[in-house]
């Protein structure tokens, strides 16, 4: 059942920013939990694992740094042809991980993770379940 | 001569940059080259230089792995109540850390990154010296 959800969020925020090539939520192992990916999209979920564990790692350290001092909203990777930006959700035990072309506006994503942030973090198992809907978008008890 | 130069852009550019708390140029090795910091901070830039170091290693992975394709831009780590902006300069041998309050817009940081950026590259230390240029602004040979 949360994975069904999960998918459907994901799905949802994809189709809320156009452009966008990639929408996965990774655990803190760089395991897959749920993904999105465009026809163009060329860099395969499963390969961001080795550089989530080392960004995770670098995370950790971070924090315990004394430039840490507060918790981490998001990171943003910009290079010539991407956005990479990268959002803990869950205490920093999972990450959503979109990737887009430069030409997507970075405050789109970031304002697009926000405000899936949180009903992300409730679909993940565990957590307290989104409410569910009927057809007409009534919550079903 | 070249720390001088340096140290007036990064003055320069804070100046564009109400309520910045400091700007750092570092090596990869976190050393630092020069900086400026407002009285409201509190962090030592040699603490950002230091940061550098550990961040280092997630940079270098990202370029190396298939999502880093592409030449690194910049990275942007957004907290609670501060932002930190890193940009490489020299082709990754030096970077410059900027960190500011949750007030200073993330985009007039990576504005003001992106414009001084080559100023900041032609006073490092073997690169071709800043024009000099009178108090009314016209280029002195």
């Amino acid at each position: 059942m949360p994975d069904g959800s999960m998918s459907e969020l994901i799905n949802e925020m994809a189709r809320t920013v156009t452009g966008l090539w990639m929408v996965t939520l990774i655990d803190s192992d760089s395991m897959v939990l749920g993904t999105w990916q465009s026809p163009d999209n060329k860099v395969s979920p499963e390969s961001l694992g080795g550089f989530m564990q080392i960004l995770t790692n670098s995370v950790a350290i971070f924090k315990q740094s004394p430039v840490g001092f507060s918790n981490f909203e998001d990171i943003i990777f910009s290079t010539t042809v991407l956005h990479q930006v990268v959002k803990p959700i869950a205490e920093a035990n999972c990450f959503i991980v979109v990737s887009a072309p430069r030409n997507v506006p970075l405050g789109m994503i970031r304002a697009m993770l926000n405000t899936f942030a949180p009903r992300l973090e409730q679909s993940l198992p565990g957590r307290a379940p989104t409410p569910r809907k009927d057809g007409m978008g009534t919550i079903i008890p | 001569m070249a720390d001088t130069k340096m140290k007036d852009v990064l003055s320069e550019m804070a100046g564009e940059l109400a309520g910045t708390w400091v700007i750092v140029v570092a090596d990869s090795d976190g050393m630092l080259l020069s900086s400026w910091s407002s009285p409201d901070n509190k962090l030592p830039p040699e603490t950002l230089g230091g940061f550098i170091q550990t961040i280092n290693e997630s940079i270098d992975a990202f370029s190396r792995s298939t999502t880093g394709f592409g030449k690194l831009d910049d990275v942007i780590f957004s907290m609670g109540f501060s932002s930190v902006v890193i940009k490489p300069l020299a082709d990754g041998a030096c970077f410059m850390v900027v960190n500011a309050p949750k007030t200073v817009p993330l985009g007039m940081i990576r504005m003001a990154a992106n414009n001084y950026i080559s100023r900041l590259e032609q006073s490092l230390p073997g690169h071709e010296p800043v024009t000099n240029r009178n108090g009314m602004g016209a280029v002195v040979r």
